[in-house]
């Protein structure tokens, strides 16, 4: 199996890579909004496939290139581009059927996967399962595509959020490569260092391929079991900033390996952001659906929302871009400390967002591992800038998500990041204003309590800064076909009163 | 809570005994229950709905009953709150005289017709406990304080524009204050489990009402407008039981799936807009009927229209669905008392294009400025969109039918 995965994997190494997902997409747009031939539509975006494909492959024979493009490749973009494209845009009928087949395939390796690993082991004792990441990743893509069949869009949303928590926050156990290496992992987390600088000993053992792959949401790299993904963008900002460009011009390898690592995971992960925006947010971030669980709480109790004012929203977004802003200048300066660890007589961690950030708090929270608040030290640092913000944040999480929805959300820097793409990226929410009867249930449901789609009576593009592409106003709307969520040209949901009356 | 209206006015209730004018009120709700019974293929359990319609006993009341005017009260409340809700608008010209005498006389039909109905002692409005009134239009917010000297009287502030950004709370926080008046008056509490029941109640009732204007756009024939109008406002203008009444509809809605027109219709479709048309005022309905026109769609607060937009709640708690109550009942609403007449506009077109109908026409009740003034955009709007339009202007007299009916041929004759 593990043969089997290194030919397959070295075979499949153009679809890896991101310029392959984003050439696919893009060709899909403009064919299905500029081409009216129904043959055409599909003839281009293979052939534009297949171009790809092949440029790729010419680009990899040069050396220096190659090495650039090894760097960006992830299996989830395959996955994507082969699992999850075909799922949106085939239209449904026989053509979809036969497709099924792809993602049960995809489950059955990854199951024949765990089998052969788990006889190849050489102690028996259970630990878990082991499973190449790829499969896994492919294997969790089918599960969703099969079941987007059963479900209806509510409920849909739901379980890929759950399962994309259970991938994002456990999914490490599935990359250990034996049981020596989940034992080693254990008795690092036991006697986790309690010096806030070294942060090896809390990030995920994995690395497979020494690769940094990043989402454009908040999947936290302190969650103990964290595997598929490094961690969210401001992590990698944080990564960025300090990078030590003395040593780069002094031509220190490592550091500029460091250099090189940052920057294709930036470019992955803005293609991705590209291609998903906010839609991270709304369905995948490990962060929200912990906060989710608190929102279920308050909404089990039969308590109703608060709807935040206008201050409390902008206020929440201005001061989750400065704290971002400030925290970042924090991370350049790390590279300026002197022996002692400190700049101008203050000590600094090596990574100062993720110091106050709440998902450094709830994620390893939810996944048993060391929480940020009891290995921060005291007031000495920064005249205890980190220990006051990482209670205040906290504290808005949970009585932001406990009381008012998503109001954390407008905080979020991570989420901002997606943000930028919302309007003119593939993704927006389109609104047939005619049809509107402005009843407003979608500002109702909204849980970023967005106005604009309720308002605008005359453009159809409605998508803004702030929507998660949750899908809730679609899913409410009681005028069929007023609202509909477009994916690179396509309508991939679309209000019906009815069918909703029907299926719940 | 706050009185709206201060006690040291008050005073004693009017009550006027007119024999003649109840014997003309009777007269007119018989004609067009004769009307209604020569129509073509009626549905099978049309009686029911008629008895419920032409019922004239009103004492005996299983329930406490709850009085309102206008489709921006929610009747989903007044349910989950044990009562009984009846829309007393009133479409019945006797009674406008009557109302007439004693109220203004410049004054909308339908505000005078719906006092007179308060001044005669054994009707349905006076065996109401309760009273809502929204403040809709004019008429309506300076009748509540008169009705007060009858009724304990709610008024519902309505906000002067549908931005839900700005007003969806004050709007929010009326409905609460409606709860607060419900819960003093009637004695009980309030349970999102019973208000859940009947919201899933009158949304299955949109279901029906959608899919039978759906079928009625494709056979106009399977049940001719004044049938449906009778099933519809036999839901809300009467003392009825939904769960009921839902039955009933989808036996009528099987009839209806089932029919077959034996030949091609060759009747003009239009698509109705403009102000409430209310039983036993059917004049309008009862003209094109007779003239050859099938109505197929209508943006009237008391045809399909009204149940049209269901209540849609994100989530099952308490606020939330008194929120959903307030977004369903005002910005919904395609009443022209708002700022904005675009909402309307778009309807129509929509429904035009929906329905595949070859005209619209616009029923505009004399002395009800808003519909009047809005009927200078809608005019020019679509005559640029080239759909045959008339404006009907009258009130609930039966004079004019006559005239009505030469204006109507010549306008059919376009087609």
């Amino acid at each position: 199996m593990n043969a089997l995965y290194g030919i397959a994997s070295q075979y499949l190494q153009p679809f890896a890579s991101p310029f392959f997902l984003l050439g696919l997409l893009i060709s899909i747009n403009i064919s299905i909004k500029k081409i009216k031939n129904n043959v055409i539509k599909y003839v281009l975006p293979v052939t534009f496939a297949l171009l790809l494909f092949i440029i790729y492959r010419i680009c990899a024979e040069n050396a220096q290139i190659a090495k650039w493009l090894y760097r960006l490749n992830n299996p989830l973009f395959a996955v994507l581009a082969f699992i999850v494209v075909p799922a949106v845009f085939l239209p449904k009928g026989r053509f979809y059927k036969l497709f099924l087949i792809l993602p049960l395939c995809a489950i059955i390796f990854a199951i024949v996967d765990i089998v052969a690993h788990y006889f190849m082991a050489r102690e028996k004792e259970f630990h878990w399962f082991v499973v190449h990441p790829g499969l896994l990743i492919s294997a969790l893509a089918g599960i969703l595509v099969i079941a987007q069949t059963f479900f209806s869009l509510d409920n849909f949303r739901r379980f890929t959020r759950l399962s994309a928590l259970v991938v994002l926050l456990f999914g490490g156990f599935a990359f250990r490569q034996n049981y020596a290496d989940y034992k080693a992992m254990l008795e690092r987390r036991q006697n986790a260092v309690k010096d806030i600088m070294v942060l090896s000993e809390t990030t995920p053992v994995m690395r497979y391929d020494n690769r940094l792959a990043y989402i454009p949401s908040a999947p936290c790299r302190f969650a103990a079991d964290g595997g598929y993904v490094q961690g969210c963008v401001m992590e990698l900002a944080q990564r960025i900033h300090q990078v030590n460009f003395a040593k780069i011009s002094a031509g220190d390898p490592s550091e500029v390996s460091v250099l090189a690592m940052a920057l294709g995971a930036l470019l992955a992960v803005t293609v991705l952001a590209y291609i998903g925006a906010r839609w991270w947010c709304g369905w995948i971030c490990p962060l929200s659906t912990i906060g989710s669980i608190f929102d279920f709480a308050r909404r089990t109790m039969g308590f109703s929302y608060i709807k935040p004012n206008k201050p409390v929203k902008t206020g929440a977004m201005v001061s989750g871009l400065t704290l971002s802003a400030f925290t970042l200048n924090l991370a350049y300066l790390y590279t300026k400390i002197d022996q002692d660890g400190k700049f101008m007589g203050c000590r600094l961690p090596a990574y100062p967002f993720c110091k106050i950030c709440p998902g450094q708090m709830v994620c390893p929270a939810a996944s048993m591992a060391q929480t940020g608040y009891f290995i921060l030290p005291g007031m000495e640092w920064l005249f205890g800038f980190f220990k006051i913000s990482v209670i205040a944040l906290t504290g808005f999480f949970i009585i932001g998500f406990l009381t008012a929805r998503r109001v954390f959300c407008r905080f979020c820097p991570m989420g901002m990041f997606g943000g930028i793409f919302n309007r003119g990226a593939l993704l927006a929410i389109k609104k047939d204003s005619r049809k509107c009867n402005s009843c407003g249930i979608c500002n109702e449901s909204c849980p970023m309590d967005i106005t604009l789609v309720q308002k605008e009576m005359v453009k159809s593009d409605v998508s803004s800064f702030d929507c998660i592409y949750c899908g809730k106003c679609v899913y409410n709307c009681p005028q069929d076909k007023c609202l509909s969520i477009e994916f690179a040209g396509k309508k991939v949901m679309e209000s019906d009163f009815e069918k909703k009356m029907i299926y719940g | 809570m706050d009185n709206q209206f201060q006690d040291i006015y008050k005073l004693n209730p009017q009550y006027a005994d007119n024999p003649g004018n109840m014997k003309k009120q009777r007269f007119i709700e018989d004609e067009q229950i004769r009307f209604c019974a020569e129509l073509p293929h009626r549905p099978s359990n049309i009686s029911y709905f008629e008895n419920i319609m032409y019922n004239r006993e009103f004492t005996a009341k299983p329930k406490p009953r709850v009085g309102y005017f206008c489709n921006m009260i929610p009747p989903e409340l007044i349910y989950a709150f044990g009562a009984q809700p009846v829309r007393l608008d009133c479409g019945n010209a006797a009674s406008a005289l009557i109302g007439e005498e004693i109220l203004c006389g410049d004054i909308c039909p339908l505000a005078k017709s719906s006092f007179g109905a308060f001044l005669n002692k054994s009707s349905l409005s006076n065996s109401c406990d309760l009273l809502i009134l929204p403040s809709s239009c004019d008429a309506k917010r300076k009748m509540g304080e008169i009705l007060n000297d009858i009724k304990p009287v709610f008024m519902l502030n309505l906000p002067p524009e549908q931005n839900h950004e700005r007003f969806s709370n004050q709007s929010y926080h009326e409905v609460l204050r409606l709860v607060k008046f419900l819960k003093k008056h009637l004695k009980t509490g309030l349970s999102a489990h019973n208000l859940r029941k009947y919201i899933k109640l009158s949304q299955i009732r949109s279901v029906l009402i959608r899919e039978i204007q759906k079928i009625r756009s494709k056979k106009p024939r399977a049940v001719s407008i004044c049938d449906f109008f009778l099933i519809i406002q036999s839901s809300m203008f009467r003392p009825a039981d939904l769960e009921q009444w839902i039955e009933q509809t989808k036996i009528v809605l099987d009839e209806m799936n089932r029919f077959e027109p034996q030949r091609k219709s060759l009747r003009t479709k239009l698509v109705l807009s403009g102000a409430p048309i209310i039983w036993p005022n059917f004049k309008i309905l009862n003209l094109f009927e007779e003239c050859g026109a099938d109505i197929v769609a209508d943006t009237l607060c008391t045809g399909a229209q009204s149940c049209f937009d269901p209540v849609i709640s994100s989530e099952w708690t308490k606020g939330s669905i008194l929120r959903a109550l307030a977004n369903r009942y005002v910005y919904a609403s395609v009443c022209p008392c708002f700022i904005s007449q675009s909402k309307r506009i778009s309807r129509i077109l929509e429904l035009v294009e929906q329905t595949g109908a070859k005209g619209v026409l616009n029923y505009s009740l004399r002395l009800c400025q808003l519909f009047d003034v809005e009927n200078y955009r809608l005019d020019r709007i679509l005559k640029s969109e080239k759909i045959p339009f008339i404006n009907i202007r009258t009130d609930y007299s039966l004079e004019d039918k006559e005239q009505l009916r030469v204006r109507i041929e010549a306008f059919l004759e376009i087609f």
